[in-house]
């Protein structure tokens, strides 16, 4: 088992084989080797770790990816999430880009996917001003930047 | 307006008096706007604690390349989606510069040459280095050269930036002929060198073709020749040619000549031919091809290759000596004719896709092929997808692949005693890594079952073992587990087995 300590102080004992689909914790073990000491996870809170080990735990035992192979990199751009993914996927705004930003952080690409592709979902066919809605962006350009932006893509602009 | 105590008016259930009911309207309209701008401070206040503030650069281009399908081709609707994206605040923006493979390969129909230029500077700017992706549909055939010297595709490819790989696809030959007719008459003027003379991978599309019919200005189309004969000197080059059905009314496919010039092949490492016509077009090129590592050739005819007098090519007279990967797809022909006529002694990786029934003679010609290679003790992976019908000797082909490590088996239909022949045999027991995909679910228990014992037969051996179901997918981990627990002793013979999702299995 794995003791995992979240920014909140919370302590988590995981199976090695369900927190190994984090490619950090991985290294991490693989470096230090056995410990009975926890690893701080200063980047993820203990409601966010629940849902990340839901998914870990969903995957235990299917092939690990290897460590250079990046589904992304290699092309797989498609916006086809499986449905357990979807259902997984299924949360808050905020709890969606908080599992992306610990994905990210834990390095577990399959997982860091299925978060963006959720939010590249999100914004299809959506305007600019749109986006700004959904997420709540505040549009921070300046009249004179957002001319210049405009006057740099006008070729992409749909004539 | 008069002031008005309401403090009776809110603390009872009185109904108001008239100036007291003005006073309420006047009093919920300015609490109206008070609430409107909480709630707006409320919502600019979540949004700066929002975590999408923190999402890292390479984070949202990794979101962008997916609302994008980046680095696939952008076109027209997919420019305008990433100028979107890149409008919504300072951050998006600076992330979409950031991410190059959104601007690494670009559909440059319709751009002019600076707009074109300028978005692919970006990407060399982000990615610092040279060379990206141009897809170029020429629709438009001028009328003399110098319309084509003009044009933005000519421009793009005399003196633009460098590119590492272009895609012409066209509808005619005529509309690309004139355009690579010019390219090849500036060759060599350029300094330094056109991107068309420095290109490292080159497709050539062509859709629709009319031979011999008359275009616009009179003229009679030109033949395939007119562009192959005169492209650059690539290491890659993709041909996709078009269906038999719609092209030379006037002569036959078998007779048309592609004209890629014996002084280019040679220097390819992978080939793509995609065609359908009838003839010994493949064989005529690949005799050439002997620096060829990889290829690929796409068959959607069920006669293709045969030389009809059977002069040109003998069985096993074309030798391409480098080749290691071999993928032949769609081949509507049972026959597999491709492999009678070429020798590759270096071959390591078989793949055969899209056969709806394998022949016994098929079998015999991969077993002859593998023979007449040399290749028993070299070819290490092969990979079979998409076959309906298991020919009767279907087991004797791996008796000519003993060396194979790696074995997929994508949606294939197996006979019932397949992997007890293949232990009773003592088939491919080299086996490191075996796929089975696709697997119908009602056949799980038994297939995994028979996997394991074909693979106790070698005794303690190595093999990562993956099989797939497709609908309904076996999820639950419990119930994987389950099937991989009554699969037998696994530890004993060092049998890591996966069940998976279908069709994750290959990128998990």
């Amino acid at each position: 088992m794995v003791l995992l300590l979240t920014s909140d102080n919370e302590m988590f004992s995981v199976a090695e084989d369900v927190i190994k689909r984090s490619a950090y914790i991985k290294n991490m073990l693989e470096d230090v080797g056995e410990s009975d000491l926890p690893i701080p996870l200063p980047n993820v809170e203990s409601n966010v770790l629940v849902k990340i080990l839901e998914y870990c735990e969903h995957y235990r035992g299917e092939p690990l990816p290897a460590s250079d192979v990046d589904p992304a990199e290699i092309g797989d751009r498609s916006l086809d999430i499986a449905d357990w993914d979807q259902k997984y996927m299924a949360v808050d705004q905020e709890m969606l880009f908080e599992i992306i930003l610990a994905a990210n952080y834990l390095d577990i690409k399959s997982l860091l996917d299925v978060g963006c592709k959720t939010v590249a979902k999100m914004m299809k066919g959506k305007s600019s001003e749109e986006i700004r809605t959904l997420f709540n962006i505040a549009n921070d350009f300046t009249p004179e930047e957002e001319a210049q932006i405009r006057k740099e893509n006008a070729w992409a602009e749909c004539r | 307006m008069i002031p008005v105590d309401l403090t009776r008016v809110l603390s009872t259930n009185d109904a108001p008096s008239f100036d007291e009911e003005s006073a309420l309207k006047h009093a919920v309209v300015e609490l109206e706007a008070q609430l409107e701008s909480i709630q707006h401070k409320l919502r600019q206040h979540q949004g700066a604690l929002s975590a999408i503030r923190r999402l890292p650069c390479e984070v949202l281009g990794r979101i962008f390349c997916h609302a994008l399908s980046a680095p696939a081709s952008l076109t027209a609707l997919g420019r305008e989606r990433l100028r979107r994206l890149g409008q919504v605040c300072r951050g998006w923006h600076e992330a979409s510069l950031f991410e190059h493979q959104l601007w690494s390969s670009l559909a440059g129909d319709g751009g002019t040459y600076e707009e074109v230029t300028t978005w692919l500077k970006r990407h060399q700017e982000k990615a610092r280095r040279v060379g990206a992706s141009l897809f170029l549909t020429i629709d438009k055939e001028y009328c003399d050269i110098d319309g084509t010297a003009n044009s933005p595709a000519a421009k793009l490819l005399s003196d633009g930036l460098a590119l590492d790989h272009l895609y012409l696809t066209c509808k005619r030959v005529g509309g690309v002929a004139q355009l690579i007719k010019h390219l090849s008459e500036i060759s060599g003027t350029r300094t330094p060198p056109s991107p068309w003379d420095t290109l490292r991978s080159l497709g050539i599309d062509v859709l629709v073709e009319c031979d011999g019919f008359e275009d616009a200005w009179g003229r009679i189309t030109t033949p395939p020749s007119d562009i192959f004969s005169l492209i650059p000197p690539v290491k890659s080059l993709t041909v996709c040619l078009p269906s038999e059905d719609y092209i030379w009314d006037s002569s036959p496919a078998r007779d048309v000549v592609i004209g890629i010039p014996a002084a280019v092949l040679p220097g390819l490492t992978t080939f793509i031919f995609s065609c359908d016509w009838d003839g010994f077009h493949i064989l005529d090129m690949l005799q050439h091809c002997a620096n060829l590592e990889d290829l690929i050739v796409e068959y959607n005819s069920p006669t293709v290759i045969e030389d009809e007098e059977g002069q040109r090519f003998s069985p096993g007279s074309i030798n391409l000596p480098n080749l290691r990967s071999l993928e032949l797809r769609y081949p509507l022909s049972p026959q597999l004719e491709l492999l009678a006529y070429i020798v590759s002694p270096s071959l390591v990786t078989l793949v055969i896709e899209y056969i709806p029934n394998l022949l016994d003679e098929s079998i015999s010609t991969i077993k002859t092929f593998i023979e007449r290679s040399e290749i028993k003790r070299t070819l290490s992976s092969f990979r079979l997808h998409k076959v309906s019908e298991q020919p009767s000797n279907f087991i004797s082909l791996f008796n000519s692949m003993p060396a194979l490590t790696h074995l997929t088996l994508q949606s294939v239909t197996l006979q019932e005693d397949f992997w007890h022949t293949l232990g009773k045999r003592q088939r491919i027991r080299q086996l490191e890594r075996l796929e089975v995909l696709e697997v119908p679910v009602a056949q799980g228990q038994r297939i995994i079952k028979d996997i394991v014992e074909f693979l106790q037969t070698r005794g303690r051996k190595k093999c990562d073992v993956i099989v797939s179901f497709p609908d309904p997918p076996i999820s639950p981990y419990e119930e994987r587990e389950s099937l991989i627990a009554g699969a037998g002793n696994l530890e004993e013979f060092d049998i890591d087995l996966r069940v998976v999702r279908a069709p994750e299995a290959r990128n998990r």
